[in-house]
């Protein structure tokens, strides 16, 4: 019985863990499904909104998912500027000199948050740190059920962006295919601006949502990206619906593997499934080819 | 002019006894090595990896292990740190057949990282504290003269080993791969093997140097031997030097060392980081064949080519 109780309270945590998880890589998926590249400095990006919401609680002694407010827009125009400058300049290079670039800014930003902010653990005192409640009898941290319920929250609003307004049509349309969606009027470079900044908007929000959760510094975005990365490959590249169903069990599998094999162990399981999923099963557990979102 | 540029190598010691002058031409001489080596698949064959420091990370903690628990004489463990590494490159090559561009290029590095995770957390490898190797058999005033000539050796037989390979069908085989995988198979030319063969000599080399390094340094842990900055760095030199060349490599690995030198007192560890991070998405954007080709990309001398597989990118 006791351990049937604590395996549901770890799949509970794991569940948790991976709702703010999706939204973490549902940037990254829309990315790839529209654009088509690889986005790996995405987790930087990451890092920087929880950064943000770290000075906005530290300084102007904000909430830190009220932040958000300002945050979001700032993200917004990194994640152009990102395009501007970086993506839309290979647009005809090899998807190898892309990732270099990318990797580039990796470093650039990573150490540029390092000079701000220091290399040293931040944690976020936000007023619902620590706390927690029981419901049914299971111990449900405050930070992390927070963290959830807004991360639903935004992965519903952006699948319903996706799906019923002419933006979110267009960049489904270029999703499937670019150039008939060129032919039919749609503004590709456009789209792919939206989309960075989309992309980037997520990732503050991913960003504040592990700042309340966790104490972070900045390096910690490497163990994010194979988070962000096995989850958007083992959902299928570019499908957001395979994208949440990935996080979840991401998510589980990385609470069930710090909790038995020691704490050390969580990052490893992201990659360990990235690995076997990109060998074995790249088209991810769902595995429709050209169905996406 | 090559040869006049080794002989001064071989002399240099006998002249300046500077500790810090030797410290960064060892420094020089392992880059030179683990650039070279990740060239092979990574610019000859089309295969770019973000993990070659898996290698140099393997290579360390063999010589480590052996040294400290086994007592085995460093020069053997070099060895067998070389040997070790290339068995563990047939994953790489088991990768290779799967997965191409940037697919690849992602699996490589979270490969590096597992490495990482395993050194870290099996309790025989030392934990984040890492092994404390026997201290140098040497007097401080020559200690680094052994490892000088040691890494300059390796340094020398990798380039040698590689520049070898280009000449022969298998490196011919190689780049046809590179330019293009399928048609390269249609000709005939067993890829699989070409790819493993590729793997095995590239992750030898910068296991006999991260076993050296261990040695010189007196230690190993896991931040330091699977550092992501070996793996930036190499990635830097290879395209500031021009990838898929030979003397790319040895001027990357210069430039790059020294620079590092001049930043960290100028502008501190984190700014030359920024700037390193910069000048990486800068050459990937506009110059993509290296410092080199600038001359050719302004109009005379031969047309650049792209060292990137085309196909690489497509589904």
């Amino acid at each position: 019985m006791d351990i049937f109780f604590t395996l549901a309270q770890l799949l509970i945590t794991g569940i948790l863990l991976g709702g703010v998880y999706a939204v973490m890589a549902s940037g990254l998926s829309l990315i790839f499904g529209v654009v088509r590249v690889l986005q790996i400095s995405h987790s930087v990006l990451i890092i920087l909104g929880c950064y943000f919401s770290y000075s906005a609680h530290t300084y102007l002694s904000l909430d830190p998912i009220l932040s958000l407010l300002i945050t979001m827009p700032i993200m917004f125009f990194i994640g152009i500027a990102i395009y501007r400058f970086v993506v839309a300049p290979l647009k005809d290079a090899p998807a190898v000199a892309v990732l270099l670039a990318f990797f580039g800014l990796i470093l650039a930003l990573e150490n540029t948050i390092g000079l701000i902010w220091t290399s040293n653990y931040n944690a976020i005192h936000s007023a619902y740190q620590g706390k927690s409640f029981l419901f049914l009898g299971f111990d449900f941290s405050l930070p992390k059920a927070i963290a959830f319920g807004l991360a639903c929250l935004v992965i519903l609003s952006l699948l319903l962006f996706l799906r019923s307004t002419e933006t979110g049509r267009a960049i489904r349309a270029v999703s499937q295919d670019r150039d008939t969606a060129e032919i039919l009027g749609v503004d590709v470079d456009k789209i792919f601006v939206i989309v960075f900044g989309i992309s980037a908007t997520l990732a503050a929000v991913g960003g504040s949502l592990m700042g309340i959760i966790y104490s972070f510094y900045p390096a910690l975005h490497w163990s994010w990206l194979g988070v962000v990365f096995s989850v958007v490959v083992l959902g299928g590249l570019g499908q957001v619906g395979g994208a949440i169903i990935a996080a979840l069990i991401i998510g589980i599998a990385e609470t069930l593997a710090a909790y038995y094999m020691g704490s050390a162990w969580g990052p490893f399981i992201a990659f360990a499934i990235l690995i076997i999923t990109l060998v074995q099963r790249p088209q991810g557990i769902l595995g429709i080819k050209g169905q996406r979102f | 002019m090559r040869n006049l540029v080794l002989v001064l190598l071989i002399l240099f010691p006998v002249f300046v006894r500077d500790r810090h002058f030797l410290h960064i031409l060892i420094a020089i001489f392992v880059y030179v090595t683990l650039v070279q080596s990740w060239n092979l698949p990574g610019g000859y064959t089309g295969y770019t990896s973000f993990g070659h420091v898996l290698f140099f990370g393997i290579g360390a903690y063999t010589t480590a292990i052996l040294m400290v628990f086994l007592s085995v004489p460093a020069v053997v463990t070099y060895l067998i740190a070389g040997i070790l590494s290339s068995l563990v490159a047939l994953i790489f090559g088991y990768v290779s057949l799967r997965l191409k561009g940037p697919y690849f290029a992602i699996a490589t590095l979270a490969l590096a990282t597992i490495g990482r995770y395993v050194f870290l957390n099996v309790e025989i490898f030392g934990g984040a504290e890492g092994v404390l190797m026997p201290m140098s058999p040497f007097s401080p005033d020559i200690e680094k003269i052994p490892y000088y000539y040691g890494s300059l050796l390796v340094a020398s037989l990798t380039t040698l080993t590689v520049y070898l390979i280009t000449k022969t069908r298998l490196g011919l085989g190689l780049m046809a791969i590179r330019e293009n995988e399928e048609k390269a198979a249609g000709a005939g030319i067993n890829t699989t093997k070409h790819k493993v063969i590729a793997f095995i000599v590239s992750a030898f080399f910068p296991g006999v140097i991260g076993g050296l390094y261990a040695s010189y340094l007196e230690y190993v842990n896991p931040d330091s031997c699977f550092s992501i900055l070996y793996s930036a760095n190499i990635l830097l030199m290879a395209i500031l030097g021009g990838i898929g060349t030979i003397a790319g490599p040895i001027l990357g690995a210069a430039v790059v060392v020294i620079l590092s030198e001049i930043f960290s007192l100028v502008i501190g560890h984190q700014g030359r980081l920024i700037v390193f991070g910069l000048i990486l998405t800068f050459m990937a954007i506009y110059l993509p064949g290296g410092l080199l080709s600038v001359k050719e990309k302004f109009g005379y001398g031969k047309k650049p080519v792209s060292v990137f597989d085309q196909n690489a990118g497509d589904e």
